[in-house]
């Protein structure tokens, strides 16, 4: 209760800084509906599911094999995602890898949600795994699983952009106001 | 054989694809034999007489293929078992000097009048010089010792110690690898290798082989196939290398230019053009009239009844790639591999390669899977072509890829069913047509029924034709839409789509004349006891006259598949449970009563009960090839899905008993199963199936 | 490269490309054939070993990032958890046509040392990526259930 609790006084803090720096609401959705071209690519959504289970390809098909998430999002007991996912992506076998390799947790699901609803999702404490605005920045621009949308090997159209280009995207939006689309 | 200590060798015509013949088989012989089960051994044997067998109106090959194995072999078996045991006795008779009668067999011995034994191990040389008996007694049924017990199947060690040898298992010394591409469309022709050089200068590699087109399965002349369609030519490339993966790499790269050839525009809207134009065609084959079936609908045309449905190509898919290794040596060749046909193999080496049928031996090995599509000999053919080119034994395997979108497949259909209805509700007359590429017609034209009309292919009507409802006017048409798709036998044939057309419309029949399914059916079935006792078996199991719990969807269903030639006749009927998982419905429990004459191992006929029905679900929910420039479009599990065990449904077998011989059971309980979810779905939401794969927004919960 | 692999227990030495999948080097290199080829993308299990306690697919892992992890194929299961395993598919006659049961076997293992009585659910989540085209799926359940009753029996 009380590590909630100050988060979100965080939270306030930096809404407060941001409004400090003229916010400018229209320029940060515009920011967001940007960096939602990231958000929403296949290589994001895949590993955001709504539901337990993910999905693949650009074409967001059913993951084969039907895996879960499992408790800790690194599959269920006794097939973990590096039964398959390794280090690094193979050609051979077609199969993604990073040594970081899981699934985004249930409170940050993304697919088929609308950009409004994973912006506030993104910014809310309680569901992004407890990062307050800069922890969520740096993750977005320097966390190299996040980084592996850029690089994801095989035929799989990678995020558009580059990493560094998302990170900046993100930077500005939080420091317009971090405002979310209404839709 | 039955070795000096006692230990019997019983040779095996018949290939394990998983059905239980290894198994099964041996204990019918053994049994007549009065042998020692715990001392039977099993090898795989080709090239005699005895092993031949006949489906149809065909000279009798070693094969096995449309759920006639035991069948045709029982009494086979038991006739050679009991010949076997009369000379043993007849040997030990002669050894003690007293006659055959006072003795008697008791497993792997010969007891005498005072109780001395021999066993079969020591009398065996005696006993191979004396004649044979014709027509030896055969045990009566209470005295079976081995048929009718549920035996542990004799391979289940072997397959759970990796110690199984599988076609791909194959080791020769000196073999090399081969992995191939092939020609995009189906009718393609290679026309240049554009990196010929660089692709030999890759890590392993020792050849580049160009393949020659091979003929699916050694289709009569006249079929329409594009293998005897066309000329001769190549349609793929293989890699001959040290090492699998190193060809596979290497056959990857290879940059290859293909003419598509007459069929290259194919496609899946050119397909299913000719499917809705077949389906509405005023020209037609007819398999079946009887009463005045025509006149009837004709007058009384504004209360006609009709449904139509389509049915995907789809594709067997056997865990086990296609793959053979072959050893070309001075113009003769042995072959190793999970060949389910071993004449149609011979067949078509000899075809292919000029060489005399006796210049060639096959070795068969366990099968990873088959359910038809080992009967076609094309990958083997292809290993023997790489290995005559680089004068080594070559283990040709192919990737999945190369498998599956290169692969033989199962033909389509489409139905267009019409009827009107008395005033009770039952049929007055019906009109079934199924249109769709002719199996038949693409791969034996001989096995065509011939009309004034023109030919029809039974096996599109499969359970429809020959099927057992009472029907005072009745009338079966077909429509062939030749395609170039290699296709080929897959397990169940037509009637999974044909079945599914029938029992949908019987159904809809059903469902519009406000009868219960199970009543419907069971009016329909008055005349056939036989049929009766399965519906009536399967409805009592399911507890259908209770009503279903809150939320389930049920459904009920029957068939009975006749074998090819009308060689068997083995009953079925289903129930399946749909519960409601989340917003959707899934299939939680299948009832599936059969009548399969005797039963000669219940272990083993469950198997194919519950195996079968799996592999039904596959085909019900998920399988669809389609088709763009003229070839597959699938190629892997992602595009191809098959059943995993989270959508495995419970499954209850009721095993009826009957005084009938064994009837076919491998491919028997596939049929019913689509019609009866598709029936669940439309009780529990008025929703109406036209298609297979079922629609995944049926099974949304009504609401 | 060169390679000293511990499979089954023991050192063996190869010489191949690094980025060979593990599973050609089982089969070919090390003559191991009970591990199978089934699609080669990881899809169906058909190629599962363990590689410590993690039901790895062979077909999709370089065998250059092996190291120095220790490979476990059908051929040399050991322990409580594999020999019930095993002795629950040969009881309840498992296989048909068998060319997937290595994996599923390995698969089973893995699961019953990650939950010691595992239900419905469990095995439909741990065993979905090995798949069964003669779908074997019923007896598979009730082996994994009769191997996990069996471990917790008196010892």
């Amino acid at each position: 209760m009380i590590v909630r609790l100050l988060m979100f006084v965080a939270a306030l803090g930096l809404v407060a800084t941001a409004t400090a720096q003229q916010p400018d609401q229209a320029r940060s959705i515009a920011l967001f509906r940007e960096a939602g071209k990231v958000l929403q690519s296949p290589r994001c959504l895949n590993c955001h599911p709504v539901g337990e289970r993910p999905t693949q390809t650009d074409r967001m098909t059913p993951h084969v094999p039907f895996v879960v998430r499992g408790a800790d999002g690194h599959g269920p007991a006794g097939l973990p995602c590096n039964a398959c996912h390794h280090a690094a992506n193979y050609a051979e076998s077609g199969v993604p890898g990073h040594p970081k390799w899981h699934l985004a947790p249930a409170s940050m699901a993304w697919a088929g949600k609308s950009l409004g609803e994973i912006c506030q999702q993104i910014k809310d404490p309680a569901r992004n795994g407890g990062l307050d605005m800069p922890a969520l920045l740096k993750h977005m621009a320097e966390d190299s699983l996040v980084g592996w949308a850029w690089a994801p090997g095989g035929k799989r159209t990678p995020a558009p952009g580059t990493q560094a280009e998302f990170g900046a995207t993100m930077r500005a939006w939080a420091e317009s106001g971090a405002f979310c689309p209404p839709d | 054989m039955i070795a000096r200590d006692g230990e019997i060798t019983l040779g095996l015509s018949q290939p394990e694809v998983g059905q239980g013949s290894y198994t099964v088989l041996p204990q019918i012989l053994a049994d007549e034999l009065d042998a020692d089960w715990q001392r039977v051994k099993v090898r795989f044997v080709t090239g005699r007489d005895a092993y031949k067998i006949a489906f149809k109106n065909e000279p009798p090959v070693q094969k096995e293929g449309a759920s006639m194995s035991t069948t045709v072999l029982y009494a086979r078996l038991r006739t050679a078992g009991a010949q076997a045991r009369e000379v043993l006795i007849r040997a030990a008779a002669d050894h003690w000097k007293v006659t055959a009668d006072q003795c008697r067999a008791d497993k792997g011995f010969v007891v005498g009048p005072q109780g001395q034994r021999l066993s079969y191990g020591a009398l065996a040389a005696a006993a191979a010089k004396l004649p044979l008996a014709a027509s030896p007694p055969l045990k009566q049924r209470a005295d079976f010792a081995l048929i009718g017990k549920p035996l542990a199947r004799l391979d289940t060690v072997a397959k759970c110690t990796g110690t199984a040898v599988f076609g791909i298992d194959v080791v020769v010394p000196g073999m090399l690898y081969g992995a191939i591409q092939s020609a995009p469309s189906f009718t393609g022709s290679l026309t240049a290798i554009r990196n010929e050089a660089e692709i030999l200068k890759l890590p392993g590699v020792r050849a580049i082989v160009r393949l020659p087109a091979v003929h699916v399965a050694n289709e009569e002349p006249g079929s329409q196939h594009p293998g005897t369609a066309q000329s001769p030519r190549h349609n793929a490339v293989c890699v001959v290398a040290d090492r699998f993966w190193q060809a596979k790499r290497a056959a990857e790269a290879l940059d290859l230019v293909f003419d598509p050839g007459a069929g290259g525009d194919l496609s899946t809207a050119k397909i299913d053009g000719l499917l809705q134009t077949a389906m509405m065609a005023d020209k037609t084959v007819t398999a079946v009239e009887t009463g005045r079936p025509r006149e009837i609908l004709q007058e009384r045309a504004s209360s006609i009844i009709e449904r139509r449905f389509t049915v995907p190509h789809v594709t067997h898919a056997p865990l086990e790639p296609v793959n053979a290794t072959a050893s070309w040596k001075d113009g003769a060749v042995e072959v190793w591999g999970p060949i389910q046909a071993v004449a149609t193999c011979q067949d078509a080496i000899v075809a292919s390669l000029g060489i005399k049928a006796d210049a060639i031996k096959l070795n068969v090995t366990f099968l990873g899977g088959s359910f038809g599509r080992k009967i076609v000999p094309d990958y083997v053919v292809q290993a023997v072509h790489a290995s005559k080119a680089v004068g080594r034994p070559v283990k040709l395997i192919r990737t999945r890829e190369q498998d599956l979108r290169h692969g033989i497949f199962r033909v389509n259909a489409g139905g267009r069913f019409r009827a009107v209805l008395d005033q009770r509700g039952y049929p007055l007359a019906v009109q079934a047509r199924v249109v769709g590429q002719s199996l038949f017609g693409a791969t034996r034209k001989s096995w065509l029924d011939q009309t004034p009309e023109g030919a029809w292919d039974e096996s599109m009507v499969d359970g429809i034709y020959n099927q057992d409802y009472r029907l005072p006017n009745f009338l079966v048409e077909t429509v062939d839409t030749p395609l170039p798709v290699p296709v080929y036998f897959m397990r169940s044939v037509g009637s999974t789509a044909a079945v599914f057309f029938w029992e949908s419309f019987i159904s809809e029949l059903a469902h519009r004349a406000g009868i219960d399914q199970y009543i419907y059916r069971r009016e329909l079935l008055a005349d056939n006891p036989l049929a009766l006792r399965v519906l009536d078996a399967v409805a009592e199991a399911a507890q259908w006259k209770s009503p279903p719990t809150s939320g389930m969807a049920r459904g009920i269903s029957y068939n009975c598949y006749v074998g090819r030639g009308g060689r068997f006749r083995t009953y079925v009927a289903q129930v399946v449970e749909l519960e409601p998982v989340g917003d959707r419905l899934a299939v939680k429990r299948v009832f599936c009563a059969v009548d399969p004459g005797l039963t000669v191992n219940p272990n083993t006929l469950t198997a194919q009960i519950q195996g079968g029905i799996g592999f039904a679900m596959t085909t019900a929910l998920l399988s669809r090839i389609t088709f763009a420039n003229g070839g597959a479009e699938q190629s892997n599990f992602l595009d191809y899905p098959l059943l995993a065990i989270d959508g495995m449904p419970e499954i209850v077998p009721i095993i009826l008993p009957s005084d009938r011989p064994p009837q076919g059971f491998g491919e028997v309980v596939l049929a019913p199963l689509a019609p009866a979810i598709a029936q669940a779905l439309l009780l529990a939401s008025g929703r109406r199936i036209d298609s297979m794969p079922l629609p995944a927004a049926a099974f949304r919960r009504p609401t | 490269m060169k390679l000293s692999l511990r499979i089954n227990g023991a050192a063996r030495q190869v010489e191949v490309d690094g980025d060979t999948p593990l599973l050609w080097v089982l089969r070919e290199e090390l003559g191991l054939l009970g591990t199978k080829f089934g699609c080669g993308a990881a899809f169906c299990g058909a190629c599962t070993v363990l590689m410590g306690d993690v039901p790895v697919r062979s077909c999709s892992l370089p065998v250059s990032e092996v190291g120095d992890g220790a490979v476990t194929t059908i051929e040399g299961i050991a322990g409580r958890e594999a020999m019930a395993v095993q002795r629950a598919w040969i009881a309840g006659d498992v296989p048909q046509c068998g060319y997937c049961q290595s994996g599923q076997i390995m698969g089973a293992i893995a699961l019953l040392k990650a939950t010691k009585r595992p239900t419905d659910s469990d095995i439909d989540q741990a065993m979905s990526g090995n798949l069964c085209r003669c779908a074997t799926y019923v007896r598979i359940r009730e082996a994994i259930h009769a191997a996990a009753r069996d471990l917790e029996g008196p010892r």
